[in-house]
């Protein structure tokens, strides 16, 4: 091969830009998928203040969520809702144990597992693994947002018919500053931001805890973070327990719960990203307001397809089968098919 | 005839409602039982006794008094607010007991109806709490946002 005299000019010289860039600017050498998981433990180390907005295209009308966000380190994160007026109050606190979820005027108090408890520090770690091998996490070069430089990051599913992701991260920080979230069929549907901006924040942390003092009397609903393998959960309940034999792509079996004292089994699939749940119990009378009709093999359910996820609901030898996911109609009634 | 038959005899012969026959067979027993005889003799010595008893006679309005009674009785069942209480007479304890059998069965029928009417028919829910897990299942997905839409009334 002969090269003439310009086109070596030319190649010396990429090669030198590329190298000086590359020298100059050690991120750039960044993995995307390295990226992402430095901001996923960011978000649980930094200290700071701000906040969260969120915009949900997933109704009829579009709907707006304002929230205070206030983390510092590990062990405390603070979000208080500011509006729409009607979820003004509402304040989910997690201090590293446990998640808890206010609704003053409903008095209603939930607690979760902590986001940064040890069993969800470990599925952390698994999920990006499994985010990597299900979707193709890119980078598409650096934008400023508020002022602030940012990798903008790409998580596109390998297989259609999954969500998708893109992701801004602070340069400096590694925090999430912005994100937008696409549905199966490829719209948005949420796409939200986080403003920082600084006040007193450890006054403020000791004005929290006075109030999450005084909520201690409300009514209190623990949801167990406790997972049981398949064949722990056969023994527990007193019926048949299924699986479904089909997947789409890249999902595994995440976890298994039991709720209402054992009489429902949650079955929680994920590929990373994507979730599909699974719940199964003796029969009832599901009320749905709005379905449509759905038939797979030789069975009719309901399905309440949204933006954001997709319910179909099914009775069978004595038992009611609830799917849920965001994923496409047809890869819903396949799995459903496949219960046996 | 032996001394068990002839006890029985003595009082209708006595009172002379016995038969020839009976009549006849008894006072050959007695011609050659002692015993029997020493009986009949007590009973007749008792018969003569309580006769010479003086008899009292009731007052004058004593039987009118009763009369009236008990045609008050009579008809106290079909008035009154204590119709109840003069009905317990009226069931005697055979039916009592028929009675309180057939409450028990009907009661045992409508209790197990009602039991299983319980068992197999079907409850009905809402979507909501399957709802509120598959969010709480999102949310435990690392890069999903911290902000989420809550349940409401549109979803279920």
């Amino acid at each position: 091969m002969n090269f003439k005299s310009h086109q070596i000019v030319f190649l010396s010289l990429f090669v030198f830009f590329f190298c000086t860039l590359g020298w100059v600017s050690p991120t750039w050498g960044i993995e995307p998928h390295e990226i992402l998981g430095r901001s996923l433990e960011a978000q649980f180390q930094l200290d700071l203040e701000g906040i969260k907005r969120a915009e949900f295209h997933t109704r009829q009308e579009d709907s707006v969520l304002t929230a205070r966000f206030i983390r510092l380190g590990p062990d405390f994160s603070y979000l208080l809702y500011v509006s729409p007026s009607g979820l003004k109050g509402r304040m989910i606190l997690d201090d590293g144990s446990s998640r808890k979820d206010y609704i003053p005027h409903k008095k209603k108090l939930r607690v979760y597992p902590s986001l940064n408890s040890g069993p969800s520090k470990l599925e952390r770690r698994e999920n990006l693994d499994l985010l990597a091998a299900n979707y193709t996490i890119s980078r598409h070069g650096d934008e400023f947002i508020l002022g602030r430089p940012s990798y903008v990051i790409s998580v596109i599913p390998k297989s259609p018919g999954n969500p998708r992701l893109d992701i801004w991260i602070d340069k400096k920080t590694y925090f999430p500053l912005k994100k937008q979230r696409y549905n199966a069929e490829g719209k948005l549907i949420v796409s939200s931001s986080f403003i920082p901006f600084s006040l007193r924040k450890e006054v403020f942390r000791k004005r929290v805890y006075q109030s999450v003092r005084r909520i201690r009397g409300e009514r209190k609903a623990v949801l167990s973070h406790h997972s049981y393998t398949l064949d722990e959960a056969r023994r527990v309940v007193e019926y048949h327990l299924r699986v479904p034999e089909y997947l789409p792509r890249g999902y595994i079996l995440r976890r298994v719960g039991l709720l209402d004292e054992g009489k429902t089994v949650k079955l929680t699939y994920t590929d990373g990203l994507g979730v599909i749940c699974f719940f199964q119990r003796p029969r009832v009378n599901i009320k749905m307001r709005s379905f449509e009709k759905l038939r797979f093999g030789n069975l009719e359910g309901k399905l309440r397809a949204r933006e954001d996820e997709k319910t179909l609901v099914w009775n069978k030898s004595g038992m009611t089968f609830i799917l849920m996911g965001d994923i496409l109609k047809k890869e819903l009634s396949r799995i459903a098919e496949s219960v046996k | 005839m032996n001394c068990r038959r002839a006890k029985k005899k003595l009082s209708p012969y006595m009172d002379q409602a016995l038969g020839d026959k009976e009549k006849l067979e008894l006072e050959r027993h007695l011609e050659d039982c002692s015993s029997c005889g020493h009986i009949l003799r007590q009973l007749e010595r008792m018969h003569s006794l309580v006769q010479k008893i003086p008899m009292e006679k009731p007052r004058p309005a004593f039987y009118e008094g009763l009369y009236h009674r008990l045609s008050q009785k009579e008809k106290a069942p079909g008035e009154g607010l204590f119709r109840v209480r003069y009905l317990w007479p009226v069931f005697p304890m055979l039916r009592l007991r028929r009675l309180a059998a057939t409450v028990a069965i009907l009661l045992a029928v409508f209790g197990s109806s009602f039991y299983l009417w319980r068992s197999l028919s079907v409850p009905e829910i809402t979507l909501r709490a399957f709802d509120e897990e598959y969010l709480q299942s999102r949310q435990m997905i690392p890069l999903t946002d911290e902000l989420i839409l809550p349940i409401s009334d549109e979803r279920e």
